[in-house]
C-alpha cells in the first residue's frame, strides 16, 4: 500500500478521521478527563452513560471527572435514563489502524446499548490495543471469539446513512459522532 | 407496480419507466457515484483479487458441506442458550416466527433490513397476527411509508429521488412543510423511529453471515438500527437463508474485506455486529422481561438450488449489489422493473428462479442482455451471464410447442435452426446473423427487406424495432476479398488441419466473425493489413459463427453446434502453434470464455489459451512481447518476412497531436483486453486516448434492435454519446485550438450505436492503427 507505512496509531487516527470519526491521543489520566469533559461540555450534558472499562478504573476517571463537575451513570443503573443521555463512554477491546475500527465486546454488556444510544460516543482505546490491519486483529479477534466471548460489534466512525437523497448524514440512528481518546 | 411472474407486460412496463424524470435522475445520479466509489476502493486494494478467489472456495467448500454445518451451527447456538429452527419454505417460516411473538408476548416489534423477510413476505404474516411491526432501516421505513417495495438489496429506495422521499413524508406523517435537507429528514425519521425502537418487545434482523463453529450471527450495517434492534428488547429473531452459514469465524476473513468494498466502497461499514445467543442480561431497557434468541433457518428452495449445477452458483451470493448498479438496463429502469417480486436485476432472475420458479424469472430474465459487466465486479466469480442463458434456455424449454405451419414451410427454409420445437421468427433471426447478413445482401431479399410495408411486417413478427436502421452487408465478404488478393482463406477442417501442418515461420489464423465478414470488412481488411506489416502471414478462417449471437438468445443446442465446428477450423492451429487472432470482442470472448463451457471435456480449454483479441495481439506484438507461438521452433520455409523487425509508426502530419475517445466494448472490458488497447493507441506518435466510463453502449448485440426493449438501448445511448461528446470537448480544450476528435470503439453493435443514437462515426481502432503503420522498410 504505502511506500512507508505509518506508525499504526497515525494510521488509524487517519483513517478513523477520514470515516467521519474524531481521534485524540493523550496519556496523562487529567488531560484524559479534560478532554472527555470538554465533549460533555459541549454537548452541555453534566451527566455520561457510562460502561465501565479496566482503562477507566486505572486511571480512577470518575473521581477526576467529578472535579469538571461531570457524573459517570453506568447502564447498569442508569433504568429510563440510558435512553436519554446524550453523551456515552465504553473502553474497547481492539483498534485496527488499516480500516479505523474499534472492536467492542467480549461478553454481552452495557456497552452494547452506550454504544448505540446516544448522540456522542467516547471510546477510551489503549494505544497498545491497536493492531495495523484487519488480518492482524482478525487472528486475535478469532481467538477470543472461538473461546466463549460471544458477543461483539465493530465500530467504524459515526452511525450513518445515504438514503434520503443519495445524501451520506451522520446520525442516522446512533451517534453522530464517535470520538476515541487513544491512551498512552 | 408488478410482481408476478408470467402475465407482466414488460414492454409497458420499460416505456413508463425510461418516461420517468424522477426515477432516471435519482437512479443514474445513485449508481454512478456508489460504481465510482467502489472502483476506487477495489483500486486501492491490492489483496483484491486474492480475497475474491478465497471468498469463492470458502463458499464453495460451505454450500458443499451445508447439511453439516446447519447441524453444528445448531449445536452452538444451542449451547449458547439460543434456539434454531428449520423453515422448510416461508409459510413456515413465518408461522415459526409468529410462533415466536406470540409466546413471548410480543406486541410491538422493531425490524432490520432483510431481503430474506421480503421473499418470504414476513410482516404481512405478522401484521394478520395482530402485531405491530415497524422497518427501521431508513430506506425501508419509508418503503413501509409508501407501501413500495425494495428495487436494490443494499438500498432498497435507490429508485427514490429527494422529491419522492418528501411527498412521502408529507403524504404519510401529516405534515404540511417538509424540510428539502437531506439531514434534516434523516433526523425526523430518526425521532420517529427511536420511539419505536423504545417501545419495542422484539427485534428481528436477517443476517449476512452464520458461523457455524461459534454459532455466530453476523450482520453488516451502517445505520445503527441492527444495533437497537438487537440491543434495546429482550426477544431477538433472526431470519436468515441457509445459504449464509459458513464454518468458522477464520472463514470471515475476505468476506469482510469485499462486502463493504463491493456494496457502498467502504472499507468497512460502521457497525458489524457479532451475535452468539441472548443479550445482556442486566439490560435497564428490558424491565426484567427474560432474554431470549431465536435463529430460523429457511430452505424455501435452497436445497433444491444445491443439487443444480447451475442455481448453485447463486447460492454464493454475498448480497452486494455490485451486479445491479453496473447493469446497463437496471441503470435506466430500476429494480422493479428488471426484477422479481424479491431479487433485481443480474442475480435475480436465478434467486427468483430457485426460490419461486422459472415462470417468475420468465418475467425478467429476457433484459439481462450478457453484456457481463456483472461478473467483472462479482466478488464471488459468479458467472451471472451464463447463468442467465442458461435460465433463458430453459424458460424456453418449459414453453416448448410443436413447430406450427408456417414456421415448417416458410421460417424452416428461410431461417432454419437446430433447435427443437417451435422456434420464433424473431429468435431465428437474432440467433443467425450470417444468414440474416446473406439474405440482405442478395436480392430480390435485399430490397423487399428495405421496402416500408416488409419493413413494418418484419418489425412486428420478429419484434424488430422500427426505430432501428438494418446493419448494411458490404458487396464482398472479407473472405471473398482475401481470395482475390491471392490470400488463403479456410473454412473446412480438412483446409484447416492442412494449412496448420503447412504453415511454418510467424502465421496468425485470423477469424473472420460473421459481422467482419460481411459488414465490417473494411475493419477485417485493416486488421490483415496491421498483422501483415508485423511481419506475419495471415490464414483467414471464415464461415463459421462462434454461436455467441445464438447464446444470447438461449438456444444453447445451436451454439453448442455452431462451437463444435468452429474449435474444429481453429483447433489445429493452436495445436500446431501458430495464434489464433479475432477481432469482434463478443465472438472472440465465445472463443474463450464461453465455449469450454458450451463443449466441456473437449480441447476448447487449449483453444481459448491460444486465441487473442486483435489489439491485444498486436499490442504484445508491436512492444516487443512476442504475439505469435510458433516462433523459434519452426524449421521449414516462412512465410513472411523480416521476422523479429518491427514496423515503425508514421509521425503526425506537421506534428499535429490527434485526440481520440475510445469506448471499450463491454468483453473486452470483462476479459481485461481494453487496458493493452489503451496502450497501444497511446504509443502511436500525438494520438491522447480518452477512455469511457459509460458500461455498455445499450445496443449489447441482438437486445437493441428489439422493439420491446429499443427505449433502455436507446436511453443507454444517449448516455454514452453524452460522455463521448464531454470528453470530445475536453480533448478540445486541452488543445488550445479546434481538433478534429476521432471516436473508436471496437463492437460493432457499439459502432453501430454510435451510428444509429449519435449520428457520428466511429472506427475500430485497428483502421486508425493502419493508417499510422509504416509498412517495413526493407533490410
Amino acid at each position: 500500500m504505502q511506500a512507508t507505512s505509518p506508525h499504526p496509531v497515525d494510521l488509524f487516527a487517519t483513517v478513523l478521521e477520514a470515516t467521519g470519526g474524531k481521534v485524540e491521543r493523550i496519556s496523562d489520566p487529567r488531560q484524559v478527563a479534560h478532554a472527555i469533559a470538554k465533549v460533555a461540555q459541549g454537548q452541555g450534558v453534566r451527566e455520561i452513560l457510562y460502561e465501565p472499562t479496566e482503562i477507566a478504573k486505572h486511571m480512577n476517571l470518575k473521581l477526576l471527572l467529578a472535579a469538571h463537575g461531570i457524573d459517570l451513570v453506568p447502564v447498569a443503573t442508569a433504568g429510563d435514563k440510558a435512553a436519554q443521555l446524550r453523551v456515552s463512554l465504553t473502553g474497547a477491546e481492539f483498534g485496527i489502524a488499516e480500516t479505523g475500527t474499534v472492536v467492542l465486546g467480549g461478553q454481552p454488556g452495557g456497552w452494547g446499548l452506550a454504544s448505540i444510544l446516544p448522540w456522542v460516543h467516547v471510546v477510551l482505546l489503549p494505544a497498545a490495543a491497536i493492531v495495523a490491519d484487519l488480518p492482524t486483529a482478525f487472528e486475535a479477534f478469532e481467538t477470543r471469539l472461538s473461546s466463549g466471548d460471544r458477543d461483539w460489534v465493530w465500530i467504524t466512525g459515526p452511525s450513518r446513512t445515504a438514503d434520503i437523497g443519495h445524501t451520506l448524514v451522520m446520525g442516522a440512528h446512533g451517534p453522530n459522532a464517535l470520538h476515541v481518546v487513544v491512551v498512552g | 407496480m408488478s410482481g408476478a411472474g408470467g402475465s407482466r407486460d414488460l414492454a409497458a412496463e420499460i416505456k413508463a419507466a425510461v418516461g420517468d424524470q424522477n426515477l432516471k435522475g435519482a437512479l443514474f445520479h445513485a449508481v454512478s457515484s456508489v460504481n465510482e466509489r467502489r472502483r476506487q476502493a477495489i483500486a486501492r486494494f491490492p489483496g483484491y483479487e486474492r480475497a475474491r478467489d478465497a471468498a469463492r472456495r470458502i463458499k464453495e467448500a460451505a454450500i458443499a458441506d451445508l447439511p453439516a454445518l446447519i447441524e453444528r451451527f445448531t449445536e452452538s447456538v444451542q449451547r449458547q442458550g439460543g434456539r434454531v429452527y428449520r423453515a422448510e419454505d416461508g409459510e413456515e417460516a413465518c408461522r415459526m416466527i409468529t410462533a415466536i411473538a406470540k409466546d413471548s408476548g410480543a406486541r410491538r416489534i422493531t425490524k432490520s433490513k432483510s431481503m430474506t423477510s421480503e421473499e418470504i413476505h414476513l410482516n404481512g404474516a405478522l401484521e394478520a397476527a395482530g402485531i405491530h411491526v415497524r422497518e427501521t432501516d431508513l430506506g425501508e421505513y419509508i418503503l413501509q411509508l409508501a407501501n413500495d417495495r425494495p428495487s436494490h438489496i443494499v438500498a432498497p429506495i435507490i429508485h427514490m429521488s429527494l422529491d419522492d422521499v418528501r411527498r412521502v413524508f408529507r403524504d404519510n406523517l401529516g405534515m404540511e412543510d417538509v424540510s428539502e435537507e437531506p439531514a434534516e429528514l434523516t433526523q425526523l425519521a430518526r425521532q420517529k423511529l427511536r420511539a419505536d425502537f423504545l417501545a419495542a418487545d422484539l427485534g428481528i434482523t436477517g443476517a449476512n453471515f452464520l458461523l457455524a463453529d461459534t454459532g455466530t450471527v453476523v450482520i453488516v450495517e451502517n445505520e445503527g438500527n441492527v444495533r437497537m434492534t438487537t440491543q434495546v428488547p429482550p426477544v431477538h429473531v433472526v431470519i436468515a437463508g441457509i445459504e449464509k452459514l459458513l464454518p468458522r469465524a477464520a472463514d470471515l476473513l475476505p468476506f469482510l474485506e469485499l462486502l463493504p468494498r463491493s456494496a457502498t466502497g467502504q472499507l468497512l461499514t460502521s457497525y458489524l455486529s457479532f451475535i452468539s445467543g441472548p443479550g445482556w442480561e442486566a439490560s435497564p431497557m428490558t424491565g426484567g422481561a427474560a432474554r431470549s434468541f431465536h435463529v430460523v433457518l429457511l430452505d424455501n428452495g435452497r436445497m433444491a438450488m444445491r443439487d443444480d449445477e447451475l442455481l448453485r452458483e447463486a447460492l454464493y451470493c454475498i448480497r452486494c449489489g455490485a451486479c445491479m448498479t453496473v447493469c446497463p438496463p437496471y441503470q435506466v429502469v430500476g429494480g422493479h422493473v428488471y426484477g422479481g417480486p424479491t431479487y433485481h436485476s443480474g442475480i435475480g432472475a436465478a434467486w427468483e428462479a430457485g426460490v419461486r420458479g422459472l415462470d417468475t424469472a420468465a418475467g425478467f430474465n429476457d433484459l439481462c442482455t450478457t453484456c457481463s459487466r456483472c461478473q467483472d465486479v462479482c466478488p464471488v466469480h459468479i458467472d451471472i451471464p451464463w447463468m442467465n442463458t442458461v435460465i433463458r434456455e430453459r424458460i424456453a424449454q418449459r414453453r416448448r410447442r410443436p413447430r406450427g405451419l408456417i414456421e415448417r414451410l416458410v421460417y424452416d427454409r428461410v431461417l432454419p435452426t437446430r433447435e427443437e420445437g417451435s422456434v420464433s421468427l424473431s429468435r431465428r433471426l437474432f440467433s443467425d446473423p450470417a444468414r440474416v447478413y446473406v439474405l440482405s445482401r442478395r436480392r430480390p431479399w435485399s430490397r423487399f427487406m428495405r421496402l416500408g410495408p416488409a419493413r413494418a411486417a418484419l418489425s412486428r413478427l420478429a419484434g424488430l424495432s422500427a426505430a432501428r436502421p438494418l446493419p448494411s452487408p458490404s458487396s464482398e465478404t472479407l473472405s471473398a476479398w482475401y481470395r482475390r488478393r491471392g490470400g488463403r482463406v479456410v473454412t473446412t477442417p480438412h483446409e484447416a488441419q492442412r494449412v496448420s501442418n503447412d504453415r511454418r515461420g510467424s502465421t496468425v489464423f485470423l477469424f473472420s466473425d460473421c459481422h467482419t465478414e460481411h459488414v465490417d470488412t473494411d475493419v477485417g481488411k485493416a486488421a490483415v493489413s496491421c498483422l501483415e506489416k508485423c511481419g506475419l502471414g495471415v490464414v483467414l478462417v471464415a464461415g463459421q459463427c462462434c454461436g455467441r449471437a445464438a447464446l444470447s438468445q438461449g438456444m444453447l443446442r445451436t451454439a453448442s453446434g455452431q462451437a463444435k465446428e468452429l474449435q474444429e477450423l481453429l483447433a489445429p492451429a493452436v495445436k500446431t502453434g501458430h495464434a489464433v487472432v479475432g477481432i469482434e470482442p463478443s465472438c472472440v470472448s465465445a472463443v474463450v470464455d464461453d465455449h469450454a463451457k458450451l463443449l466441456p471435456g473437449s480441447d476448447a480449454a487449449e483453444v481459448a489459451a491460444g486465441t487473442r483479441e486483435v489489439l491485444e495481439f498486436l499490442h504484445a506484438r508491436l512492444s516487443g512481447e512476442g504475439g505469435t507461438t510458433n516462433e523459434g521452433g519452426a524449421t521449414g520455409e516462412g512465410d513472411a518476412t523480416n521476422e523479429g523487425e518491427n514496423p515503425a509508426w508514421i509521425p503526425a502530419a506537421d506534428g499535429a497531436s490527434t485526440p481520440v475517445v475510445l469506448h471499450g466494448h463491454c468483453q473486452q472490458k470483462t476479459l481485461g483486453w481494453l487496458p493493452a488497447a489503451v496502450e497501444l493507441l497511446g504509443s502511436i506518435p500525438g494520438v491522447e486516448v480518452r477512455v469511457t466510463s459509460t458500461e455498455c453502449c445499450g445496443m449489447a448485440g441482438s437486445f437493441g434492435y428489439k422493439s420491446d426493449y429499443y427505449p433502455i438501448s436507446a436511453e443507454l445511448g444517449r448516455r454514452l454519446m453524452l460522455e463521448l461528446d464531454e470528453l470530445a470537448a475536453a480533448a478540445h480544450q486541452a488543445g488550445g485550438v479546434a481538433r478534429t476528435c476521432e471516436y473508436l470503439a471496437c463492437g460493432t453493435s457499439c459502432r453501430a450505436q454510435i451510428a444509429d443514437i449519435g449520428a457520428c462515426q466511429a472506427r475500430h481502432p485497428v483502421e486508425l492503427i493502419d493508417e499510422r503503420l509504416s509498412v517495413l522498410s526493407p533490410i
